[in-house]
């Protein structure tokens, strides 16, 4: 008899979407990660434009060229970027948070599933 | 007898699990130790490549305007160029923006961003060599399960 055939399907259907809200919490994860790396970026650049005196000439990257833009414009732009990636970082914390719960609270409906399961087995 | 089988038969179950939880444990670290390798290589990469920069920068502050140099097209071609200005390098400052910086100054961001990589070298090296260290425990209480077992199954024949 094979392992999967004592458990029961409701079990088994219950273990599936844990393996799911497991993928879904890792994916989660990485797009946090890479929002918070462009964050930082952002962050940095401001940071070092407010180093750099007024009359500093700055580039915008497009693609392989460098265009010669506004200090200031620029710093707008990077500012909106940044309250953008702010914004995206807190839903993503939110939805991370809701997708733990779930499985915290799944993964605790499936120890008590199994231990009834093995109970009953034992018996 | 029966209770002495029923203790032996839930013990095995109890090793089962470990030995389930163990595998798993050990092909997370595998899995994560794996990714830290990568980020790891991409880290040194750019260590490299700013100690390049920097080297390059001094090289140009002994040249003068007009001078010529050999600049690198790729697939290992070059073409002649010739230097126009010494003292203005352009530096990437993160966002996609550059800016203008003398050379001493371009060399001091470099150098800090340069230290900020060696540390994240560092830090990643040692998490590194303590997935490591976790995952060699994990294997040897394996191997221990497993002689354990190989012995008790010898001494059962």
């Amino acid at each position: 008899m094979s392992g999967s055939s004592e458990i029961p399907p409701q079990v088994q259907n219950q273990l599936a979407q844990l393996q799911q809200l497991k993928v879904q919490i890792e994916a989660v994860g990485r797009q946090k990660m890479q929002v918070e790396a462009m964050l930082r970026d952002s962050e940095s650049a401001l940071e070092e434009l407010e180093k750099l005196d007024e009359n500093s000439v700055i580039y915008k990257n497009v693609g392989e060229l460098m265009i010669k833009a506004d200090k200031e414009l620029v710093k707008e732009d990077l500012s909106e970027r940044k309250e953008t990636y702010d914004l995206r970082l807190k839903t993503l914390e939110r939805q991370e948070e809701r997708v733990q719960k779930k499985y915290q609270q799944l993964q605790q409906q499936l120890r008590e599933a199994l231990g009834a399961v093995s109970q009953t087995m034992g018996a | 007898m029966e209770e002495r089988e029923l203790t032996e038969r839930r013990r095995e179950q109890e090793q089962q699990a470990e030995v389930q939880s163990l595998i798993l444990r050990l092909r997370q670290y595998q899995a994560q130790a794996e990714t830290t390798s990568q980020e790891l290589i991409f880290v040194r990469q750019a260590i490299g490549e700013h100690e390049k920069a920097i080297e390059t920068i001094k090289q140009l502050k002994r040249m003068k305007a007009g001078d010529e140099l050999i600049v690198p097209i790729g697939a290992n071609s070059s073409v002649y160029a010739t230097l126009s200005n010494t003292d203005k390098i352009i530096v990437r400052i993160g966002g996609g923006v550059s800016a203008e910086k003398d050379p001493d100054s371009s060399m001091e961001y470099l150098e800090e961003k340069k230290k900020e990589l060696e540390n994240s070298q560092r830090e990643m090296t040692g998490v590194l060599q303590r997935m490591e260290q976790e995952a060699q425990k994990i294997q040897t209480r394996l191997q221990e399960i497993a002689s354990a077992g190989s012995s008790g199954a010898g001494a059962g024949r």
